[in-house]
């Protein structure tokens, strides 16, 4: 059985010039849970999208269940997304849809257009859908406008989604840093009991270290784009942890706060047209 | 040191860019103003006065006969038709060409990096790319009154060449209109829905649509907005509805019948302007 994710010598250049992951390395066993930890700015992010191939490697492989990304054609790298299911932090619903029809984005992977067409305009509640709204606890939101509902639910409607997806590997970045700490935890203990009865590979980063020691065996500490730590719970030490989250500018060549400025939240990718 | 009479401020050239701009920008008024015959003097010239005031007397009463009513009514429904269904064309012109013209639909990298796409695909949807680009620049350049003119000597006269004109230059305003609020929209909507393993296809249904829908609405009843009073004007050319009626009454030296063609003109106007902002306060959310 080929491990779920496997990583080598990883690099992502962003721009030409700036190192988001700097040859990681890295290896999850199908029904692993890991807690990525690591300051803003260490590459999780960049990691996740390369893990749900939405970005590809400057450099190294990543192979996921066997496969390795940068050689698929574009139909199979449609099939392997299908099998990635991420929750992000945040903006990642479609505002203007109802609940339901965010939630059922998640089979569009796997539904012909003709029949996700279909699904979007039956009337009648989706069992998937409807299972998924009650296990994170807002299934009377079912009809609503997704626009209208708190942060602290749109974050469970996007649980719900990647629920409906029902994936192979689930991915979770920063899932839980704009909500509550009471629905922080039971997020995370919903993620941690779903990938451990579906047997599910699971890789979550969390913002709080707390939430992360609880509930993962494994705990991957990243930073400036490199792998700091990864170690089980209890062999982490308070030095450990002090040294991933304390500011070090001058090691990463490029000041940070520059590095943030060349990021937009609209369309990453700024050329107007891929002109090669 | 300084000289004594050395003074701090310099002065500025005699000639700049800024006085030659000034002078380009009045000789080219002044040509055009002769150029075009104008005579801004004119209602200060007891002559012209007189001109301008016999006819708007001559338009005093409007015809309100009851056979002019129907006839003005009859013109202001067709041009309200023309407008509707002219609109509506140039939706199914504007939104697959608008779509196709759209980096974030076409593009080889639309909202991430990963494609796989063969090197023919990739050839063929920059083809479609340019070519939809291509053929919504020449629907907008050509302005209605020359479509018009062309589908009226096409397919006779009438509303019908009204509608094809109207379609043709607005389903280029349109498309283009379309393509920029598809290209941008918000992407990490949009990117959760490609790593759900949904196709460019499926993206462009259940995301980019859903986000871009008020946009989309606001600009189309705009358009609309444009098309009642443009699908007037085309009547004058022989496409039917007020505009023909208005042309008739001015050939005929018929200046009562003008004056209620005028004033149902504006009647029409005015109404589809407000119904306008109506369904664009109802159906879009701010
Ligand atoms: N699309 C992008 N273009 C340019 N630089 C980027 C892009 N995405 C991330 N970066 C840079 O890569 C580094 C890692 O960012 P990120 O993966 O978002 O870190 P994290 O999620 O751990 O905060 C940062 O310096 C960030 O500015
Ligand atoms: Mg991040």
């Amino acid at each position: 059985m080929a491990p779920s994710i496997e990583i080598e010598n990883l690099v992502k250049v962003f721009d030409g010039r700036v190192a988001a992951l700097d040859s990681l390395s890295l290896q999850v066993e199908e029904g692993e849970k890991v807690a990525l930890i690591g300051p803003s700015g260490a590459g999780k992010t960049t990691l996740f999208r390369l893990l749900n191939c939405i970005l590809t490697p400057t450099r190294g492989t990543l192979r996921l269940q066997g496969c390795d990304v940068t050689r698929l054609s574009e139909k199979s790298l449609r099939e392997l997304r299908a099998r990635i299911g991420t929750i992000y932090q945040q903006h990642n619903l479609v505002p203007q849809l109802r609940v339901a029809h965010n939630v059922l984005a998640g089979k569009l992977g796997r539904l012909s257009t003709a029949r996700a067409l279909w699904n979007f305009w039956d009337p009648r509640p989706d069992g998937d859908v409807v299972r998924a709204l009650t296990q994170v606890g807002i299934a009377g939101k079912y009809w609503e406008r997704t626009a209208a509902l708190s942060g602290g639910q749109q974050q469970r409607v996007a649980v719900a989604r990647a629920l409906v997806q029902n994936p192979d590997i689930l991915l979770a970045d920063e899932p839980v840093s704009s909500v509550d700490p009471a629905l922080a935890q039971e997020i995370v203990s919903l993620l941690a009991d779903l990938a451990q009865e579906g047997g599910k590979t699971l890789v979550v980063s969390l913002h709080s270290v707390e939430l992360a020691l609880a509930h993962f065996p494994r705990i991957v500490g990243l930073r400036g784009g490199k792998l700091y730590f990864d170690l089980p719970p209890d062999q982490i030490t308070a030095e450990l942890l002090s040294g991933l989250f304390t500011r070090c500018e001058a090691e990463r060549g490029v000041p940070e706060r520059v590095l943030r400025g060349a990021v937009s939240p609209v369309f990453p990718l700024d050329s107007p047209y891929d002109k090669a | 040191m300084t000289a004594p009479n050395a003074s701090p401020v310099q002065s500025r050239p005699l000639w700049g860019a800024g006085k030659t701009v000034v002078l380009l920008v009045g000789a080219a008024i002044l040509w055009s103003y002769l150029g075009t015959g104008s005579n801004l003097l004119l209602p200060f010239q007891a002559d012209g006065r007189h001109q301008v005031a016999l006819f708007f007397s001559q338009l005093f009463p409007p015809n309100l006969s009851a056979s002019l009513l129907t006839r003005a009514l009859r013109g202001s429904l067709e041009t309200l038709a023309v407008s509707i269904m002219g609109t509506l064309l140039a939706v199914l012109i504007g939104f697959p060409l608008g779509a196709l013209s759209a980096y974030t639909v076409m593009g080889n990298r639309r909202f991430s990096e990963a494609e796989g796409s063969s090197a023919v695909a990739r050839l063929w949807r920059r083809l479609i790319y340019d070519g939809s680009t291509l053929l919504l620049n020449f629907l907008r350049s050509v302005p209605e009154l020359f479509w018009a003119l062309i589908f009226i000597v096409a397919v006779g006269l009438g509303p019908f060449p009204g509608v094809l004109a109207l379609g043709f230059h607005t389903g280029g305003v349109l498309g283009k209109l379309y393509s920029e609020s598809l290209e941008a929209l918000d992407s990490r909507p949009l990117e959760a829905l490609q790593a759900t393993g949904a196709s460019t296809l499926k993206v462009f249904l259940f995301g980019m649509v859903p986000l871009a829908l008020p946009q989309l609405l606001s600009y189309t009843l705009y358009r609309w907005e444009v098309n009642i009073r443009t699908a007037a004007v085309l009547g004058v050319v022989g496409a039917g509805g007020l505009g023909q009626d208005i042309l008739v009454a001015m050939g005929l030296l018929h200046y009562q019948d003008l004056a209620t063609f005028l004033i149902a003109t504006l009647a029409i106007v005015i109404a589809v302007d407000f119904l306008s902002t109506f369904l664009r306060l109802r159906l879009i959310p701010s």
